[in-house]
Parts: structure tokens; sequence; C-alpha cells
């Protein structure tokens, strides 16, 4: 195992920009999540990470060792492919075989690794069957697998559960996770899940438009998101969010637009004021309440019963969506007028341009 | 639901699809088994009263002695089919292996590989697809009269080559383009390019290559253009172009009829043993 280096990588395409600048670092043994919308530019991250996918800039580190130009075979990782990609003509045991086949290996010691592998991931009755034999999870354990038999310095996964049913994909997403720390792996795993992200990783680079938009641990990216992106991507329901501006009120903070007038507590306390701002509040955080100051009046537009709470999804007043957290059993008429209560120590502030939060001091 | 799944007009309409298909092909299955008197007659018989194999035999070159005592003559061009047996299917053998060897290369590297100018030569396979083999009859004819070609197998083995290669190319690029990535999947393990072409894609692909090369073989079996005019009354006579002797020099319609039976038999077991290859390849 080997902690994994990003440094200014880049790749372009022509002149469309798949990733750009990106400087990331992946410690020995943990499983580093990229998470981001289709087209965001994290499997081509991972590809190069891989050496499928040469960089247009920038270094590859493994521990010290520069493996920019060198092949995947080379740098000695494993990979796991969408829909847990096998050789369809080859049977679950040649597959795993397959990984070694180059390794230089004796057949004997290549036999015992395969059987090894294969137990540690519980598929030794599956070894003979094909991949078309093989259910969904069986064939992930399979590609899974062949993997591990390599003892690879990094594992890649690249969207490995997306075409799993949702039950298996929940009973895999712990097995990897466990697997993962048992083995002490380093580990990349590419999403566009933000639940298998949130539940999976050890921390979490979150990918737009080919650029690195935050790296951290679940709970940071969840309580601090550094972007409206970020935001507005982890998360659900989604963060809601309002436009208005930023005042100093004999020293504090306060959010006002037309419909709400906010005094802004927490991290945002001694932010710069100006013009115009985003504010954006988890449905976790704001509750219906009696109209009064730092209220938003809204009307119910659905009500979601999700059993332990519920979600009532309103109109703003500015007609965009704004979701509330109420408790299970709520009811409320569709059109109905109510009053959402913000708490304003919870709320993030993003400025209008960079779309980044703002910094917490002047 | 069944009521209205078999309606009177969708019966009719199956009804006339089924005779548009099948009388003409009776109407050829009936001849190869009549006499020429029979063939003649009018109104037109529609059963044979004393079906015979009178035409099969003599299109082999055998007399044929009727129950009733009438000998029929064995064939004046019976040497011609024989050699068009012979020659059509050397043809379509080898048109069929070289066309598979040039193709499931050429096929996987448009599909599979980026490289400079890929659009445009796609582009020049696909022109030579849409070229009707016609349009090229004439130039050809000119070439190979230079080239000392007219009349050889060799001829109609390159003529024929011309036409299955861009079509043939341009149907698997689609097949090779639905190939999961496994190439990502042996690079990781580290294997070479033509290690992973011949090994991995190669078996993964079995059958749309098998499918290809009898496709090949069909074109080339059934090839009736260049052979009518590049080898007709050669050595190189191919068996279209020796049964169409039975329509245009001495008409004979149920000698045509029998040695066209006897032409869709290869096509007939090929395609009865590959169906399970053909259904795989979904060309859909």
């Amino acid at each position: 195992m080997a902690d994994v280096e990003l440094e200014n990588i880049k790749k372009t395409y022509g002149s469309f920009d798949a990733v750009r600048n990106l400087n990331l670092k992946i410690r020995n043994g943990e499983l580093l999540v990229l998470l981001g919308p289709s087209g965001c530019g994290k499997s081509t991250t991972m590809n190069m990470i891989a050496g499928l996918t040469e960089p247009s800039g920038g270094r590859i580190l493994f521990d010290a060792d520069d493996v920019t130009t060198k092949s995947p075979h080379q740098r000695n990782v494993a990979m796991v492919f969408q829909n847990s990609l096998l050789y369809p003509h080859l049977t679950a045991r040649q597959n795993i075989f397959m990984s070694l086949k180059r390794s230089g290996l004796s057949r004997s010691e290549i036999d015992a690794r395969v059987a090894e592998a294969a137990a540690i991931v519980d598929v030794m009755r599956q070894l003979d069957k094909f991949p078309a034999q093989l259910s969904g999870g069986e064939r992930q354990r399979v590609a899974t697998a062949k993997a591990i038999v390599r003892s690879p310095r990094c594992f890649l996964l690249d969207e490995p559960l997306s075409a799993l049913d949702a039950a298996l994909r929940l009973s895999l997403r712990s097995e990897l996770a466990n697997l993962q720390k048992r083995l002490g792996a380093t580990m990349v795993f590419v999403t566009h899940d933000q639940v298998e992200a949130m539940t999976m990783g050890d921390r979490i680079g979150v990918m737009n438009r080919g650029e690195l938009q935050q790296i951290g641990t679940p709970l940071e990216i969840y309580n601090e998101p550094a972007t409206l992106f970020v935001a507005g991507f982890v998360g659900a329901p989604p963060m809601n969010f309002l436009r208005g501006a930023l005042l100093d009120e004999g020293g504090r903070r306060v959010f006002v637009n037309e419909w709400l007038r906010l005094p802004v507590g927490g991290s945002f306390a001694a932010s710069a004021p100006r013009a115009e701002v985003i504010l954006g509040i988890r449905p976790h955080q704001a509750r219906l309440a009696e109209a009064g100051p730092g209220c938003l009046p809204v009307t119910v537009y659905a009500i979601e019963h999700l059993g332990n709470e519920t979600i009532v999804v309103c109109n703003g007043p500015g007609g965009d969506r704004f979701r509330v957290i109420a408790p299970p059993g709520f009811s409320a008429s569709i059109g109905e007028r109510l009053d959402a209560a913000i708490d304003g120590t919870k709320v993030r502030l993003y400025d209008v341009h960079t779309e980044r939060a703002l910094s917490p001091s002047e | 639901m069944i009521g209205q799944r078999f309606s009177p007009w969708l019966l009719l309409a199956i009804a006339v699809v089924l005779l548009w298909t099948f009388v003409p092909m009776y109407w050829t299955v009936k001849y190869a088994f009549m006499t020429k008197t029979e063939v003649a007659r009018f109104p037109p018989v529609m059963f044979p009263h004393a079906p015979n194999l009178a035409a099969f035999y003599n299109i082999f070159g055998h007399d044929y002695t009727a129950a009733d005592g009438t000998v029929y003559r064995a064939s004046g061009q019976w040497s011609q089919i024989i050699a068009g047996i012979r020659n059509s299917l050397f043809i379509a053998v080898i048109v069929a292996i070289v066309t598979t060897l040039v193709v499931v290369p050429l096929a996987y590297v448009f599909a599979r590989l980026d490289f400079p100018h890929k659009g445009k030569l796609l582009a020049a396979i696909l022109l030579s697809v849409s070229l009707p083999p016609v349009s090229t009859l004439i130039p050809f004819y000119a070439l190979y009269v230079q080239l000392g070609l007219v009349g050889t197998r060799t001829g109609l083995i390159i003529v024929t080559l011309t036409i299955t290669i861009p079509i043939i190319t341009w149907m698997l690029i689609g097949f090779f383009r639905n190939l999961p990535p496994i190439e990502q999947l042996g690079r990781i393990d580290g294997f070479s390019r033509l290690y992973i072409f011949a090994r991995i894609i190669v078996p993964m692909a079995r059958s749309g290559i098998l499918v290809a090369a009898v496709i090949a073989f069909l074109f080339s079996w059934n090839e009736y253009v260049y052979a009518q005019v590049l080898s007709t009354a050669s050595q190189a006579v191919t068996l279209p172009a020796a049964m169409s002797g039975f329509l245009f020099q001495v008409p004979e319609p149920s000698h045509l009829a029998a040695s066209l039976l006897v032409s869709l038999l290869p096509p007939f077991f090929i395609a009865y043993f590959l169906q399970k290859h053909i259904a795989e390849l979904n060309l859909a």
C-alpha cells in the first residue's frame, strides 16, 4: 500500500478541460471517495491514477516514486470497473488468475493466492462459473477478488455498485468498506451517489467541471460545504438557497431580503458585509413556526412522509423550492400558507460571484 | 385480447404476405420435379402429376429413365455446373477467410482506437459500401483484360473482396463498439495491445467473427453480376453464372430450378447451424 499524491494534474481533450490543476493527497490506508456528477472529471482523475490516461500536465507520486509515465501494471494498481467488468469468456477463477499472469510468480504460488483472495471475499464456490452465470453481487465479489489478489499499492473503484439494485448496493457498500479497513488498503472510490460517498469515505473529494471543489471528512463536507456546488450536491433533501444582502447592524451581521430579516450567528458572525450573498440552510435546520422575525413565508407544494420525519416541500416567496423537515405525521393541505423559522447560527453564506463560502472574518 | 390480435384483416395480411413469399418459391421448386412438357403446358399445372428427379440427374451429367420408359438426356452443360459448384465453393471459402482476416482487425481499430483522419477513412468505407457493384463492373473488366485476370478465380476473389470487406467492416464496427471496455482491464493486468486483441477480444467476439465469415461466404456464393461478366464460359465459371446458361442459352426451366435448389443447400445448412450466433450478434 502506498500514499498517492497528485501534483498539479491536468487533462485536456482539445479545448475541453476535463481536469484542471488538481492537487490531492491520498494517505496510506485511506478510503478516499471522489464524488461528483457525470462529466465532472472524477473518472478521468481515477484513470490518470491508474495509468490508463496520460495526464496533460503534472505529476503522480506513489510514496516518493514518480509514476507519471509508468504503465498501469508497473504502478501495480488494481481497478474494479463499472458493472464489475470481468473477462466474459473466462471463468471466475481464470479472471482472478489473469491479474497475476504477468506477475512472474510460479503457477503454484498463483493458485494459492487466487484461493486466498477468493476466500477473503467468499466466492470459493463460484470459481468455476462464467461471469454471465454469476449474480450481480457475486460478480462484484469476484471483481474484488481479482483486485486484491495482486496485493496492489492502490485500489481504484469506478462506480462498481452503480448497476446493482438498491438493497444489494446497501449490503455491498458496507462489505467493501469493511474489507478496505481489514486489508488496510489505500482505496479511491469514484461515485456520483452522495449517500455512497458519505457512508463509505474516510474523506470525500467533491468534483465539478474538472475542479476539486472541496476535500474533507464526510462531516466537514456536510456541515461546512466550501462552495455553492458542494452545498447543493451533498445532503438529502438538498440545501435551500435564498438570495439577499448581508448588512452590518451595530457590529452584528444581518441577512436581509424582501421577505426575511435574519441575524446571522455562528461561523459567519464576522464576515464582511456585501450587497449580494446567497444564504444556504439545510431543511433539517429550518422548522415550521408561528410567523415572527427570522421567519420566511412559504406555501405548501408537496408533503413527503418518510416515517421518521416528514419533508414539507414548499414554494418560497421568490418562487424557489424551500424544504423544511417536520415531525412524523405532520399534515397540511397543498397551497396552505406557513412560516419557516431559520436558525441563523446554522446558515451558510456564499459569494454570488465566486460561489465560495464567505470567509469567517473580515 | 386474442380476438383483437387475430382480427380478420390481420389474418388476411398474413395470408397475402405468405402467398407473396412462398408462391414464387413453390413455383421454382415445382419445376425442378417436372418434365419439360409439363412445364410448358397451359393452363399451368399446380401440382406435378408424377414428380421425378430427372432434372437432378441431368444437370450432373446422367440420363434418367422414367417409369414409362421415356429417357431424359443428360444436360449438355453438366460440366459447367460441376465446375461452377467447385469454383463457387473454392472462391467463397477463400473470400470468407481473407475477408475475416482483414475485417476483424480493421473493424476493431475503427471501433476502439482513435487515430488521425479516422472520420474521413470511415466515410471512405461507407462510400465503398454505397457504390452499386455494377458501377465498377466495366472498369474492372477493362483492368482485368489488361492484367489477364478475366476468367480466373483469382480475379473473381479480388473483385468479391472489394464488396465484402467494406460492408462487413461496417457491420463489425458496431459489434466491436458494443463490447465493454475490456482493454482497460487488460492493461491493468499488464497485457500488451496485441495480446489483448488476439487473446481477449477475438475470443470474446467469436460469434461476431463467425457471422462475419459466413456473410462473406454467402456474399461470394451468391455473387452473380461480376461472375457473369468475368467468368462465364471460362475455367473459373461460378455456379450462378453456370446456372444462368439454363435461362439464356438453351432454356431448360426444370434444370434451372434443380440447380437453383442445389445452390440453396449450403446457405440453408449454414443458416441452420449458425442461428444461435446470428441472434447473439444482434445486428439491429
